[in-house]
């Protein structure tokens, strides 16, 4: 071949890829192409880790910002932005599309959507990422809608109607791409709702299978729940899962069991509460399960990202799901049956004592919710929660964002289901609110702190820990180059070194980070983006 | 002389015994009045004042409502307003309505209980007070006179009730768990700062410093720092008579802030 042919050849192959639709090769082989950010934790297997290696522990101190995307909204910026070919998509809450020149910030087009007013988001409205697939984006909606539009020029293409709004429904997560699928779960577990993950066809919106994440008549688990307690027992689904392409299973955390602080009314495990499930991708089917709260009382969601890893677990290869537990316990999992491997408490956690040898937690006596209100550690808000983590399998460590030492006062109460109504029967006391507002942080130690946390993946040992004043909302990005990226609601953004914890380079962004880092590259030059405020910002070397 | 904003009331209202004094409709713990206090001083002091009656022919306190007596009324109407009236909806759910109720069903049996049932005091013999014997301007500011070292009473009839205002003199201790609070930190050469603590990071902190300077202090050039733990302000309990108590409660009562005058 001539060399004429060959460069020719190269444009060719360099311009396809420019232009080339996401398939699910390309989906599922996305950490071969780490200057894009294909899925909502960078690739299916929930790592929210890059191999880009322009940005190094040696210059990062050099970051600049390069540019900034002021939404047009108030509401709170929780997407992690998706970047296909040089195009960055991410949704201006609460449900807005836009597409922006990942080099420059440029909008491109904008999808306007006005949610119906029967929507109502139990905290906030927020959306935290697109799906796509082809040339189509998938979103859902707080009005428990799922749209797809069109990746080129923002034209919807379908508008389906998952589950209703006024019945508490809401979807606030990002789709999950598995083949020719879009899978998703509904939010609404404040509200009496009975969860749901369901796929759905990329192309028509046609529903595909649906997994009740709360078993009904005739179905194994549905002894967990006495009576009717089942129909409104919650179990929401809001967070993306993960995919493991050999065993064809989905992961999705699943949410607090319903009423959240009285659990009378549904004696029992309420399975599939605070559980983790695999589902067969194909038709749904439930492979297994494991608990990690069970009959909850303290709106313990297990919703946190169930990240997948290959690991060597005591001195044999396993196929590993790891997962930083709203409860205050990382985990370690089987993810090819189940098996539970590790459980550790990675803060204070006085709620259970340890675990028998089926891996199910040993209750405290006198640790639930009363009339007069209990203390409980963690708090209510979750030693961890919907903010990503990340696992670097070039250090071997699992980073959560964390909130150390916090606590609530759980107090039960007596409150009938009413539809569409808040379905909590009680409420908690805690020193650190679900959203910072303009609040200045006047706060003493004793009310805890935030924290980034990093563990052995394996064991769950503690490494390092690099503590905040206040909490965080940040997700984190770790990099093959041990670079470790997050924020908090201190307004900071910065890099620590992930094998030791040390800061090696911060900016003060004006506006509490509620959303997951991510990293992509245009023309070569590596970026790092996150959303503080109500602004996205990007930052590259000088 | 300091007192505490507006933090006091959870203290004393703990202290009460619950049984006895609640509404015969619901059977509030200890817990939903602290709680309600909280939201009240939130959502409804602004229009009803810190006693609940400077709504006109509301007496909150006193249960004088113009439209509603039971407890599930009260909670509908701070839930869903009132119409026609400047009552708002209020985002409040349902079971936390109920702790704004349990504190307003209790707010009558927790004030007059003291040296303010005692005597009835005068504003102006308390100003007098206040800025003599009392000294209470050397850290307290009032439309801008007076230290700045601790709370700025201008508002603080706004804010306080007269129960809390006496426990702060009375008891300064009860009431340290300010917006801003009492904050020392001593730095690497051994200078001691103190102040009120406005806000802080992992790396700076922001004071109102003694001096009435704002300030932000880098966390690198401090060799400890914290929250005092006790209130830096004395007792009164033995300072002023029971009358001259009165005086100043109703003066402190009758600060309003700068329209107020």
């Amino acid at each position: 071949m001539k060399t004429g042919a060959v460069v020719c050849s190269m444009m060719l192959a360099v311009a396809l890829s420019l232009h080339a639709q996401v398939t699910w090769d390309r989906l599922l082989n996305a950490s071969a192409e780490p200057q894009n950010w294909l899925t909502h934790s960078g690739t299916v297997l929930g790592q929210r880790y890059s191999t880009l290696a322009e940005i190094t522990p040696d210059n990062v101190k050099n970051l600049d910002l390069k540019w900034v995307f002021q939404a047009r909204s108030f509401e709170k910026f929780e997407a992690t932005p998706l970047v296909v070919d040089g195009v960055m998509y991410t949704v201006q809450a609460p449900n807005d599309i836009v597409a922006l020149d990942a080099a420059t910030g440029r909008v491109f087009w904008t999808y306007n959507y006005t949610p119906s007013t029967l929507a109502r988001p139990c905290c906030g409205r927020v959306n935290r990422g697109v799906a796509i697939a082809g040339d189509t984006l998938v979103m859902g909606t707080i009005d428990a809608r799922l749209i797809a539009v069109d990746a080129k020029n923002g034209k919807p293409l379908w508008n389906r109607e998952i589950a209703k709004p006024g019945q508490g429904y809401a979807i606030t997560h990002a789709p999950l791409v598995i083949k020719d699928r879009v899978i998703v779960g509904v939010a609404g577990g404040e509200f009496g709702i009975r969860g749901f993950i369901a796929a759905y066809n990329v192309a028509t919106g046609k529903e595909m299978w649906r997994f009740y994440t709360i078993p009904g008549k005739g179905e194994p688990g549905h002894e967990s729940w006495p009576g009717d307690s089942w129909q409104t027992g919650g179990a929401s689904v809001w967070v993306t899962g993960t995919y493991d392409a050999a065993l064809n299973l989905t992961y999705w955390g699943i949410g607090n069991p319903g009423p959240d602080w009285n659990g009378d009314s549904r004696e029992g495990d309420n399975l599939y509460s605070d559980s983790v499930v695999a589902l067969d991708a194909d038709t749904g089917k439930m492979k297994w399960h494991y608990q990690f709260t069970p009959h909850d009382e303290f709106d313990y969601d297990a919703t946190q990202v169930p990240v997948l890893a290959d690991v060597e677990y005591q001195g044999r290869p396993r196929k590993v799901v790891m997962t930083a537990n709203r409860n205050g316990l990382y985990y370690v999992l089987d993810r090819t049956n189940g098996q539970f491997l590790t459980g550790k408490p990675f803060t204070k956690v006085t709620w259970m004592s340890g675990f028998d040898r089926n891996g199910r937690p040993i209750r405290v006596p006198g640790q639930e919710p009363t009339r007069e209100g209990t203390r409980v550690y963690p708090s209510n808000q979750g030693a961890t929660n919907w903010y990503s983590p990340s696992y670097s399998p070039h250090t071997g460590l699992f980073y959560i964002p964390a909130w150390d030492d916090t606590w609530s006062i759980y107090v039960k109460a007596e409150e009938p289901y009413t539809e569409g109504q808040r379905f909590t029967a009680g409420m908690h006391r805690s020193s650190f609110a679900l959203n910072r507002g303009i609040q200045n942080n006047t706060r003493s130690p004793e009310d805890g702190h935030g924290a980034v946390i990093a563990v052995d993946g394996t064991t769950g040992e503690k490494k390092w820990q690099f503590n905040f004043i206040d909490v965080t909302d940040s997700g984190v990005l770790t990099t093959a180059t041990d670079l470790l990226f997050s924020g908090n609601r201190e307004e900071y953004f910065f890099a620590l070194d992930a094998r030791t914890g040390l800061m090696l380079w911060k900016s003060a962004l004006g506006g509490a980070i509620a959303n997951g880092p991510m990293t992509y590259a245009v023309n070569g030059k590596q970026y790092v983006a996150v959303a503080a405020g109500n602004s996205l910002y990007a930052f590259g070397l000088r | 002389m300091r007192v505490g904003v507006p933090g006091v009331i959870v203290v004393l209202l703990l202290a009460v015994s619950a049984g006895p004094l609640f509404a015969q409709q619901h059977n509030y713990t200890p817990g939903d009045i602290e709680e309600g206090g909280r939201l009240y001083r939130i959502n409804c002091i602004g229009c009803h004042g810190p006693e609940g009656n400077l709504v006109t022919g509301i007496d909150l306190g006193r249960n004088r409502f113009r439209r509603v007596s039971s407890d599930e009324e009260i909670v509908d109407a701070i839930m869903n307003g009132v119409p026609g009236t400047g009552m708002p909806p209020n985002a409040i759910t349902r079971l936390r309505s109920f702790n704004v109720v349990a504190y307003l069903r209790n707010m009558n049996a927790t004030s007059g209980v003291r040296s303010v049932a005692a005597a009835s005091g005068d504003a102006a013999r308390g100003k007098a007070l206040f800025e003599g014997k009392g000294a209470c301007n050397s850290c307290h500011r009032v439309f801008g006179a007076g230290s700045r070292s601790g709370p700025d009473l201008s508002e603080a009839g706004l804010l306080l009730r007269a129960i809390e205002v006496e426990t702060s003199i009375l008891d300064p201790d009860a009431s340290t768990s300010t917006a801003s609070p009492p904050f020392r930190a001593v730095k690497k050469d051994g200078t001691v700062i103190s102040g009120l603590l406005l806000n802080q990071d992992m790396f700076t902190v922001q004071i109102l410093d003694a001096n009435g300077a704002l300030a932000s202090i880098a966390r690198s050039d401090l060799r400890e720092s914290g929250l005092l733990k006790s209130s830096p302000m004395p007792s009164y309990r033995d300072k002023f008579t029971p009358q001259e108590l009165a005086d100043v409660i109703a003066y402190v009562g009758s600060l309003r802030g700068a329209e107020g005058q």
